[in-house]
């Protein structure tokens, strides 16, 4: 599988450098853990660099150089778990609610046009509850007749910490990179009081058992990378941004006529341009490692996940 | 992990039997499979003290000639229940599904697998006698579904069972459930809305379509009433 340019002609437009074509996935299955590390790298611009070697990378565990054992800049499939908070019960949208559900619909269906094919991908509504789709697929034409059928406008109450549980749950299992996407509209529903006692203490049986420290520390232990986007109102909770960064995904707060389509293409270059780096951790004491990953060039930064579960499997 | 998705509980209905004798005068008999969608219901809210329940069980239990068969489903994301209805015990339709019903709050925290509910209650129904049809009650609202509502569409044609639905809004305000005009005033901006869903569906397979009448809850019996009527008539 040989990876063309022309299959993503928006991430094109934005990598200002040649992409590297997908050669020999890197395996991290072996008898030692390997702790894998997916680092993306940008110049002084922003623009993303996807031609460094092993070299160029240096790993620190709790402080202390590691060898790295594993490298590669080649293309590395996604399974992606995409949390589509459709609640935007929270405030009135300042634009027209038939384009706002456009909007969200229309970018989401071009996200799906930026996978590649060993990508594959889960759609979860959340908005009446929480809807994961049965299907994890790389099949495009599945993935726009759900978000065809199945995506609703407006929900009650978000419970955001509970669907990115289920979201990670529902991928759990797989191997390989794992990415959880949240489309975020909403705070978290569970300090709300907006609906009666009787509704809100439903809500809080239901949803609520799950908090952003057992998310957090889910997606540590379960190697997600969490990206979110916010739009508009009330924008992104801290808890979310601080996941995100911690397992070196990213954050976007978008603005009212913020391009959402192409905060999307964004998010899918990134995940195409990443360095796939292992190493075997020294101590596997079952204890959360502080992770850093350097770079030679000081001219360049690297941005990864900054922590991990130091196991021995 | 992802649960099955598909959300139907079957019985096998009337007893046809062996040996009926027709009169080729008289309409031909229905298999019926009746599916009510269990999240329309206010989460918080017990499902078997809903009284719309018991106006569409006791309104199918009232409308079925002899020679009919009725299966009732559950549109949520699992299997709940399942019970055969005999001849002799139609009139305990309702107390009978109300006393075994047991529906998971998980099942109704989510949007209900319509499409695949549906999928299910066509096949279950196709090898019945007479006219096969499917009625659903249901807001419209479908997610989690493994099938597509083009292959519900192809698989009700082939098997040549016609989809009927009685709309049911959600309660509440604030989404166009209080009157016929604010429902669809309010859909009328989105290029989604549950009844052009539920009309699509219904129009290709020769069932019929009854419009959300939100601020009327009351007349639900009479509107699958004529639901009833329309397939009886097919």
């Amino acid at each position: 599988m040989v990876f063309s340019s022309r299959v993503i002609p928006a991430v094109a437009c934005i990598t200002s450098t040649l992409f590297v074509p997908l050669q020999n996935p890197p395996s991290f299955k072996s008898a030692v853990h390997t702790v894998a590390v997916y680092a993306t790298v940008r110049d002084h611009e922003g623009h993303l660099v996807p031609d460094l070697t092993k070299d160029d990378f240096q790993i620190l565990d709790d402080g202390r150089p590691v060898q790295i054992t594993t490298f590669s800049n080649a293309v590395v499939s996604s399974t992606i778990a995409l949390l589509l908070d459709m609640d935007w019960s929270t405030g009135i949208a300042t634009r027209h609610l038939g384009e706002e559900f456009s909007r969200i619909r229309d970018s989401a269906t071009q996200f799906v046009q930026t996978l590649l094919p060993g990508d594959r991908l889960r759609i979860v509504t959340v908005g009446h509850g929480i809807t994961p789709s049965p299907l994890l697929t790389s099949d495009k034409n599945v993935l726009r007749r759900i978000l065809g059928e199945e995506l609703w406008p407006g929900g009650d109450l978000t419970p955001l910490w509970a669907a990115i549980h289920v979201g990670m749950d529902s991928i759990a299992s797989e191997s390989g990179r794992k990415v959880i996407l949240v489309l975020s509209q909403s705070p978290d529903g569970c300090s709300s009081e907006k609906y009666g006692e009787r509704t809100t203490d439903f809500f809080r049986s239901q949803f609520c058992q799950v908090d952003d420290g057992d998310v957090s520390k889910q997606a540590r232990t379960g190697d997600f990378t969490v990206y979110a986007i916010g739009i508009q109102r009330t924008g992104l909770q801290s808890a979310l941004v601080d996941v995100a960064d911690d397992t070196g995904g990213g954050h976007f707060h978008l603005k009212n006529d913020a391009d959402l389509e192409s905060t999307f293409a964004q998010v899918a270059d990134e995940l195409h341009h990443q360095y796939a780096i292992g190493f075997e951790p020294t101590t596997p004491d079952g204890k959360v490692h502080k992770l850093e990953t350097r770079l030679k060039s000081k001219e360049l930064t690297a941005h990864a996940r900054r922590s991990y579960v130091a196991v021995s499997r | 992990m992802i649960r099955s998705v598909f959300a139907i509980a079957i019985g096998t209905g009337l007893a046809v039997g062996n040996g009926v004798v027709r009169d080729s005068d008289q309409p031909a008999s229905v298999s019926l499979a009746l599916l009510y969608d269990v999240t329309m219901a206010p989460w918080s809210a017990d499902i078997r003290s809903d009284p719309r329940l018991k106006l569409v069980l006791s309104g199918v239990s009232e409308h079925l000639a002899n020679q009919d068969t009725v299966q009732v489903g559950f549109v949520t994301g699992t299997v709940i229940w399942s019970r055969t209805f005999g001849m002799n015990d139609r009139s305990a339709l309702y107390s009978e599904t109300v006393n075994k019903i047991a529906v998971p709050v998980e099942e109704r925290i989510r949007l209900p697998a319509l499409c695949d509910a549906l999928y299910e209650a066509v096949s279950a129904v196709a090898p019945g006698d007479g006219r096969r049809a499917v009625v659903v009650v249901t807001s419209g609202h479908s997610g989690g579904n493994v099938h597509s509502f083009e292959e519900l569409v192809a698989h009700a044609r082939e098997m040549r069972v016609s989809l009927s639905a009685v709309h049911t809004p959600w309660p509440g305000t604030g989404r166009g459930t209080n009157s016929p005009e604010q429902y669809i005033k309010y859909w009328s901006q989105f290029p989604v809305s549950p009844s052009a869903l539920l009309t699509k569906i219904t129009s290709a397979t020769g069932g019929t379509y009854v419009a959300p009448q939100p601020g009327v809850p009351g007349d639900l019996k009479q509107r699958l009433t004529r639901t009833l009527e329309a397939v009886h008539q097919q």
